[in-house]
């Protein structure tokens, strides 16, 4: 058994496909990138190297770099603070909806199904100052002293995106925890009951606890996904007004490619790819100290 | 065992399909290169023609394409193969064409320092032979933005020009009359408010039309379009008294309810529709918008009443002083391998009865060109001849396409802060000076 | 397996309970639960609804209005002008070549991560993982500078190899977590038959991995179906463009058809649709069985 889990030639043959194509499509374009991000080239023609130049400015001088990390960082924070909670007790009810559901569990699934495009197409028309849902709702309650410009108030705006991004990842939240709860052997509901124990009791003492190693998980893929984030910024706000929207992923792409600062624009994807990578490991280390092994 | 069988038998028979997809791909390119060698000049040659014309049914690209279609027809020889994307990614995927050098044969391009320049200071154009082009009464000056050094890297397409256009209805029925004036227009904006209509829609958040409105302000301010460009060019200053009086003008101007709401997060499509939709009363946008007369996606009592009029002065200048420009034209890649093909094309594209008659005829646009009024014009069109023969004093490029692209992305925004309050005028004029030195540093 | 038997029991105590009368807290549950539904499944309804509708009715005072008459003309000018069919088979080809390339090499990865015995493993999978956290748009210029070298650009591959290498971290996680859970024991009898890794690879561990393989093919194939900033940098020509190409034609700067854009989402967001609604069952079973290991 030993012998033939740890065959050289078969391991060879299992990793090499995979390996193949990640370091030809992302570890040598981003080996590029790295190389790029040391030069002062706009996309076109010569360069030269500036050595640690771009990361200093991007660093000490770019403002609009840390309002797109502060962004990120409070969408990633919004997220895991008020999304999942939600998703934990949407999951929960769930499970108590008899023959519904099945029905519900696609339902609230379908935001995250369809193309980012329309998502943000339907919220735009939605947070729309003039015909907008939000503020008719909001005058036809008689609050039309909240109405507002949602994406044009820029310390409204980010508020606003981090709406849609939440809507729009609730899915895959709902569906990692709704899953990890389908896990929970039923003898423990059973064993709960018998000890007298409330529902209450029972999810937040039982229950919620057993979810901890889901809950690593969806936290991880989340905190990835929305420092990532781009696609809604750049289709319902393009980073503004004055770039108070702005996100990491959306800023480099308009440095690089709109602003023709090649060079610079692929220091901030590598200073990017730093900073996700820090917050990952220092949450991985946190959260499995705090949730022990189970 | 079976089920895996056919898995791997379909996912076998799918690579083959690909293989063979490619290699057919492959091939024809192979027979393209083939055609290289010019011998009676009947051999077939493919030229790759790249466009932000998406739609190619109607308007620019409805233009495009037929005279495309009736070329190849006259000469079989010759093969067009179009991309088109919309704007923005037709711009990035023009930057990454030409860093690596792959710009197709012919190509559109903004005779703008922020969009030529790199190609032309980097050897990526083709230099034309104006001679070529004698003759075909293109507008005095219309080549100079596609100029550099005295050679020619591009041929004009289009006049455009920023006027105002309105809703002759919506002012009719409320007993409201087109401002003249810049008071005016704050005055009628606030009545078009008390009536539930908004005033102004434009596309704020795609940006660039915040600068061109910064252009016609500082011009009403000072009487002339030269402080703009002098500053840019650190011959003057943006915190000049004008300049903060102007910027402070037009932040004025939003906080009395001018634009519409939104306008800030309003794209293309939104203010345009907004506008066609009878939504609107004006509509701050270029004379390319002239189909907007004829476009059946919106209802006939906003296509009868569709009108254009100047963008309102003060008593400091004229209503003939446009922001003019020649934008748009077209571009022969350095490195493709049928020059000679290709500028026989453009040559045939240009050809009086060609693009300058067939664009007019459209309503799509207004050609760089001389062209004969035919007498079918919409009503829009004769009202925007008419400004455009009203010219008194015209502004060249737009002062956000003079300069590098990142001076471009900063002013956009810079606009975007002065009107959401976050810099104040004398902040706005001091930022600008910052980002035309930046960019100054970095064209030397 | 044991998994299956929970759902099995958990259905016939919810069954159970079903036939009690409606209570309150049902009552509420229920009416809850509708609105939530309803706010998720919003904008398909609203996709739909627009999609049938004048251009004229889209700045109406309601954010929902019935169509009348319903515009099915919409459909047919997103069938003529935007060339749905040929982009559609090329979408379904890419996709599914994708799709299934990256659960093949994933499985491969999966099971040389989990039970082969080699010195590099951990540090061979964090790599692999570290390519989640990779931006598309830091590769975009690096990978079209080797596509031109290596003359892929303008071929089903150039969008292919890059869509499969972005979605294999993720999906290698969610397969190795699922390989954790399937017991050793059962290749340790398959081993003392006599059977190469291959063998026990394909026919013993490749079914059982089968839930997990539906969830990554299902989350693959949503991204994947909906990508277009690769789709519009690799390829040019008509023959090998994708569905989110016809969007392009209609949202053009001089094209008000807001009708037909809407037609074209809806017939892009229909087969994420199904896809999900069939596999359903069998991505939950894999995220489940993910979550027990975490």
């Amino acid at each position: 058994m030993n012998q033939l889990m740890s065959d050289k030639r078969t391991i060879f043959f299992l990793v090499a496909p995979g390996s193949l194509i990640l370091i030809s499509m992302i570890i040598f374009p981003i080996g590029m990138s790295i190389y790029y991000g040391f030069t002062d080239w706009g996309g076109i023609g010569d360069y030269n190297f500036v050595g640690l130049e771009n990361f200093k400015n991007i660093i000490f001088n770019d403002e609009i770099f840390s309002t797109s990390l502060i962004n990120a960082l409070l969408l990633t924070v919004a997220t895991i603070l008020i999304q999942h909670p939600i998703a934990i007790f949407l999951s929960i009810l769930i499970t108590h909806c008899g023959r519904w559901e099945k029905v519900l569990r696609t339902i609230l699934f379908i935001p995250a199904i369809i193309s980012i495009v329309v998502t943000a197409k339907l919220w735009a028309s939605i947070y729309n100052p003039q015909y907008g849902l939000l503020n008719n709702v909001l005058e036809s309650i008689g609050l039309s002293a909240l109405k507002q410009d949602w994406l044009g108030n820029p310390d409204i705006a980010i508020w606003s995106i981090i709406v849609v991004t939440m809507w729009q990842g609730f899915g895959y939240a709902f569906l990692l925890y709704y899953a990890g709860l389908k896990g929970v052997p039923d003898e423990l509901y059973e064993a709960a009951k018998i000890d007298g124990a409330n529902p209450f009791q029972l999810y937040l003492q039982v229950v919620i606890p057993l979810l901890a190693p889901m809950m690593r998980v969806a936290v991880i893929i989340a905190v990835i996904a929305c420092l990532k984030q781009m696609e809604v910024v750049y289709l319902m706000t393009g980073g503004g007004p004055g770039n108070s929207t702005q996100l990491l992923g959306n800023y480099l792409y308009q440095t690089a490619f709109s602003s023709a600062q090649y060079g610079y624009g692929n220091a901030i994807s590598v200073l990017f790819v730093i900073v996700v990578l820090i917050i990952t490991v220092v949450l991985n280390k946190f959260l499995k100290r705090d949730v022990g092994e189970y | 065992m079976k089920k895996r069988l056919l898995m791997l038998v379909s996912i076998l028979a799918l690579s083959i399909t690909l293989a063979a997809c490619n290699s057919n791909a492959k091939g024809s390119e192979n027979s393209d290169g083939n055609g290289t060698d010019k011998g009676d000049g009947s051999e077939k040659v493919t030229l790759n023609f790249f466009t932000p014309n998406p739609d190619r049914e109607t308007g620019m690209g409805g233009v495009e394409q037929q005279i495309i279609d009736s070329y190849m027809e006259e000469n079989p020889h010759v093969t067009i193969e179009v991309e088109a994307l919309q704007d923005e990614p037709y711009k990035d995927k023009i930057k990454i064409y030409s860093s690596t050098d792959q710009l197709p044969d012919i190509l559109m391009t903004w005779g703008q320092s922020s969009f030529i320049a790199p190609l032309i200071d980097n050897g990526l154009l083709h230099e034309l032979d104006s001679a070529e082009f004698e003759g075909m009464g293109f507008i005095e000056g219309s080549f100079d933005g596609f100029s550099k050094d005295g050679k020619l890297y591009g041929v004009p397409k289009n006049t455009d020009f920023l006027p105002l256009f309105i809703n002759k209805r919506l002012f009719e029925e409320n007993g409201l009359e087109p401002p003249k004036t810049e008071e005016e227009l704050i005055a009628v904006s606030k009545q078009f408010r008390d009536l539930g209509i908004n005033p102004v829609v434009t596309n704020g958040m795609d940006g660039w039309i915040l600068p061109m409105w910064f252009d016609y302000a500082l011009q009403r301010e000072t009487g002339s379009f030269d402080l703009m460009d002098q500053a840019l060019a650190g011959d003057a200053s943006y915190t000049d008294p004008a300049v903060i009086d102007a910027a402070a003008k037009m932040k004025g101007m939003v906080d009395a309810g001018v634009f519409a709401e939104g306008f800030l997060t309003a794209d293309y499509g939104t203010a345009r529709n907004l506008f066609g939709q009878e939504k609107a009363a004006m509509y701050l946008m270029g004379a390319w918008e002239m189909g907007l007369a004829t476009d059946e996606n919106f209802p006939e009592s906003f296509r009868e009443n569709v009108g254009v009029i100047n963008y309102p002065v003060t008593d400091k200048s004229e209503p003939g002083d446009l922001l003019a420009y020649n934008g748009a034209g077209y571009s022969i890649a350095e490195n493709s391998e049928h020059k000679e093909e290709a500028v026989k094309f453009l040559k045939y594209f240009y050809s009086s009865e060609n693009w300058p008659k067939l664009v007019w005829e459209s309503g799509a646009g207004m050609p760089a060109q001389k062209f004969d009024l035919t007498g079918d014009e919409s009503q829009l069109q004769k009202e925007m001849v008419d400004i455009f023969n009203s010219l008194t004093s015209a502004s060249g490029t737009p002062i956000l396409d003079e300069s590098t692209p990142e001076f471009k992305e900063t002013i956009m925004s810079l606009h975007q802060e002065l009107f959401t309050g976050e810099l104040t005028p004398e902040e706005f004029g001091e930022e600008l000076d910052a980002a035309a030195q930046k960019a100054r540093e970095a064209s030397e | 397996m044991e998994i299956q038997g929970h759902t099995n029991q958990t259905i016939t105590i919810l069954q159970k309970r079903k036939r009690k009368p409606l209570g309150v807290g049902k009552v509420i549950l229920y009416t809850f639960m509708a609105i939530i539904g309803f706010l998720q499944i919003f904008p398909l309804l609203w996709l739909f609804n627009y999609s049938l509708l004048k251009s004229g009715d889209f700045f109406g005072d309601t954010i929902f209005q019935l169509p009348s008459p319903p515009q099915w003309g919409n459909y047919v000018s997103a069938f003529t002008q935007g060339n749905v069919l040929p982009y559609f088979f090329n979408s379904v080809l890419v996709t599914f070549v994708s799709v299934a390339l990256t659960a093949f090499v994933s499985i491969l990865l999966a099971y040389a991560f989990t039970r082969m015995k080699w010195r590099f493993s951990a540090l061979f999978m964090n790599i692999i993982l570290l390519g989640m956290m990779i931006p598309i748009h830091a590769t975009l210029l690096p990978n079209f500078i080797i596509f031109n070298e290596i003359g892929l650009l303008n071929s089903y591959w150039a969008l292919i190899l890059p869509y499969t290498a972005f979605n294999i971290p993720i999906s290698m996680f969610i397969v190795t977590g699922f390989m954790e859970t399937i017991p050793r024991s059962i290749e340790e009898a398959a081993v003392i038959d006599g059977a190469s890794i291959w063998k026990i690879l394909f026919k013993i561990i490749f079914p059982i991995t089968k839930p997990a393989i539906a969830t990554i093919s299902v989350v693959n194939f949503i991204n994947c179906w909906n990508e277009f900033i690769m789709a519009y940098t690799f390829n040019t020509m008509d023959q090998f463009k994708t569905l989110p190409f016809s969007i392009v034609q209609f949202v053009g700067q001089y094209s008000s058809n807001y009708g037909a854009q809407f037609a074209v989402m809806s017939l892009i967001a229909i087969p994420s649709i199904i896809m999900y609604l069939i596999f359903t069952d069998e991505i939950n079973k894999g995220l489940m069985a993910g979550s027990v290991k975490g």
